[in-house]
């Protein structure tokens, strides 16, 4: 898509604007900050839910807008979660992000599930050569998504990751961190589970996207899903496999 | 300046496998302009399963809807924020298709400050007519696509009461499942219209079923079942057989339509009495719809019943964004608007009142393979 965003200077005045979004699993949260000299977030939401993102969403930012007494238009850069996480509610993001992006003309800023929940990992939990930070999410299966130390993420199962890290001990954090660490130990691994939120916080995520810069966004393309699985097919016989597009 | 319509409303579709984008204007209806109508298909994302992957059709609309849309407002030479109404399916259809259209229109909604419209599937075929020509209420619907087969009397926009609707398959369904069969290909609306010129139509007979029956719902099973029958019997490199066989499909199919629209035009008749327009419309809307034969079928009928076929132009006929414009343009029109809290809507029967018939089969609006 062509972009004629211009990005050489914040449109409402001295600051740049970002809203985050993320809708990646049971939370529907958003967060508005702004970049002067630091970063300050000026509007924060979040609100549980299994599902129920696509009715809460826009909701949420109105408020948060209303809230902070901004415009819509006044926003530089939209930040949301691609990935991996609920196929819906990935989607649900991303389309509303690109969905403002396309009619406002700014960059979308798009972040792994798992490097958003590094971003908002303790201080505590950020171990030393001999460990690894693992960010670990429920698939709904049997399998984890799962990152380490702030690398892309992976599907894989407990032993995968155990082989991944070695004679590593892990630290887990993201909402599969607890079932996970249970089956690394189960495989004689040290693991154990983080003192870090177990949620994506948004306002880590909108802090993350403005201090990249709005020019290292708008160099990119817009954000596609990261699903990390193929889509469920039942064929004519019954038979059942998994598909990727075939674009 | 130049002159500028009371209303522009830009539409979204994505509640199968097309991703559509189109922007109408008019002052009033029925009868609007068309300014842009982009429509993306996902043949080959679903071509090699045969049949519409939920799934893969909602990947494939969150990569695209952006582009689409973006494409239909510069075809259309519009800003944003030159919209009067932001309108998108919110269902009936396959759900995760319909989020990420809905999403996209809210998030232009909240972008521009612009109402934002969720319209009925159903309703934006409904009213297609009326955006080419000035069809006015009451008319008669026969709305035929690959998930539904119904006859509506349609009395105004959100009027809609259900004369008579299929007990098992919907037409669009049963011509899918006949390509399928006899190796045609997918979609199966147009494979099976093209085999058919080339066939006899009256070589096989096939059972009419609900003909002649009280009336005017419908049922497809048992005709897919006598065409697998026919088609067990053929050779598959029996192309004329193959076309035969089309052919027959086709007619029989038109003469169930055709009996079923005849027993409509009674009933409408008594249900509006001395409100009965002369000659009664009876609009033809759907994917099914672009199907020549069945038009040509259908205006024949119209014609020896004092009725009027009008038929959209067959891209009208097919998914599109410019119904779900139209039925948004229509709306709001009337003062109407939605929240942006909307929640998207699988199942949305234009007549709320009527009982669902095909419910206890499992069969849904949802899923189309």
């Amino acid at each position: 898509m062509p972009r004629e965003t211009s990005i050489r200077q914040p449109r409402s005045g001295a600051a740049w604007r970002v809203l985050a979004i993320d809708t990646c699993f049971a939370r529907c949260a958003v967060a508005l900050a702004e970049r002067r000299e630091a970063v300050t977030v000026v509007a924060s939401e979040a609100e549980a839910m299994t599902r129920g993102h696509a009715a809460a969403l826009t909701p949420m930012i109105e408020k948060a807008l209303h809230d902070s007494a901004w415009l819509a238009p006044d926003l530089d850069l939209v930040a949301v979660t691609i990935g991996p996480g609920s196929f819906t509610g990935v989607r649900i993001g991303v389309a509303m992000a690109r969905g403002l992006a396309m009619t406002l003309r700014v960059p979308v800023a798009g972040v792994t599930t798992t490097d958003a929940l590094f971003l908002g990992a303790a201080a505590a939990d950020r171990v030393g050569a001999d460990g690894a930070l693992v960010a670990a999410i429920e698939s709904g299966r049997d399998d984890y998504f799962m990152a380490i130390d702030g690398a892309s993420p992976f599907a894989g199962t407990p032993s995968a990751l155990a082989t991944r890290l070695g004679d590593r001990c892990a630290i887990l954090i993201g909402d599969g961190a607890s079932r996970l660490a249970g089956a690394l130990r189960a495989l004689g691994v040290q693991a154990s589970v983080g003192v870090s939120s177990p949620s994506i916080d948004p306002a880590r995520l909108a802090a993350h996207a403005l201090h990249r810069g709005v020019e290292f966004w708008a160099r990119r393309d817009p954000p596609r899903p990261l699903y990390l699985r193929g889509a469920d097919v039942t064929l004519a016989d019954g038979a059942r496999t998994t598909a990727d597009l075939v674009r | 300046m130049g002159y500028k319509a009371a209303m522009i409303v830009l539409g979204i579709e994505t509640s199968c496998d097309e991703t559509a984008a189109a922007v109408v204007e008019a002052d009033s209806a029925p009868v609007g302009r068309l300014r842009a109508n982009v429509v993306r298909a996902q043949l080959a994302e679903h071509a090699r399963f045969g049949g519409v992957v939920p799934e893969l059709a909602a990947r494939a609309h969150v990569e695209v809807i952006d582009a689409v849309v973006r494409r239909a407002m510069d075809e259309a030479g519009l800003d944003f924020d030159q919209l009067d109404g932001v309108a998108a399916t919110g269902g009936p259809g396959l759900i995760g298709g319909v989020i990420v259209g809905v999403t996209t229109a809210k998030a232009i909604a909240l972008a521009t400050g612009k109402p934002f419209l969720a319209v009925n599937h159903l309703e934006a075929h409904a009213l297609t007519a009326r955006l080419v020509e000035p069809v006015a209420f009451p008319f008669l619907l026969l709305l035929v696509s690959g998930g539904h087969c119904q006859l509506l009397a349609v009395e105004g926009v959100g009027r809609y009461t259900r004369l008579g609707t299929t007990i098992d398959d919907a037409v669009g369904e049963s011509f899918d499942k006949t390509a399928k069969l006899l190796g045609l290909g997918f979609p199966g609306g147009p494979a099976v219209e093209r085999a058919a010129r080339t066939g006899d139509p009256r070589r096989f007979d096939l059972p009419r079923p609900m003909w002649r029956k009280p009336g005017c719902d419908f049922s497809f099973s048992g005709l897919k079942t006598a065409v697998r029958v026919v088609a067990q019997s053929l050779t598959p490199s029996d192309a004329q057989g193959i076309a035969d066989l089309a052919a027959c499909f086709q007619r029989t199919v038109g003469e169930v339509l055709a009996d079923r629209c005849a027993n409509a035009l009674v009933m409408f008749r008594d249900r509006l009495g001395a409100d009965a327009p002369r000659p009664v419309p009876l609009v033809v809307a759907g994917g099914v719809a672009a199907n020549a034969y069945l038009r040509a079928r259908l205006s024949e009928l119209a014609a020896t019943r004092d009725a009027v076929l009008v038929a959209p132009p067959p891209a009208l006929c097919t998914d599109n964004g410019a119904m779900v414009a139209w039925a948004g343009l229509e709306r709001l029109l009337l003062g109407q608007r939605d929240g942006l809290d909307f929640a998207p809507r699988p199942r949305w029967p234009l007549d709320e009142s009527a009982h669902a018939v095909i419910g206890r089969s499992g069969v849904g609006a949802g899923v189309k393979v």
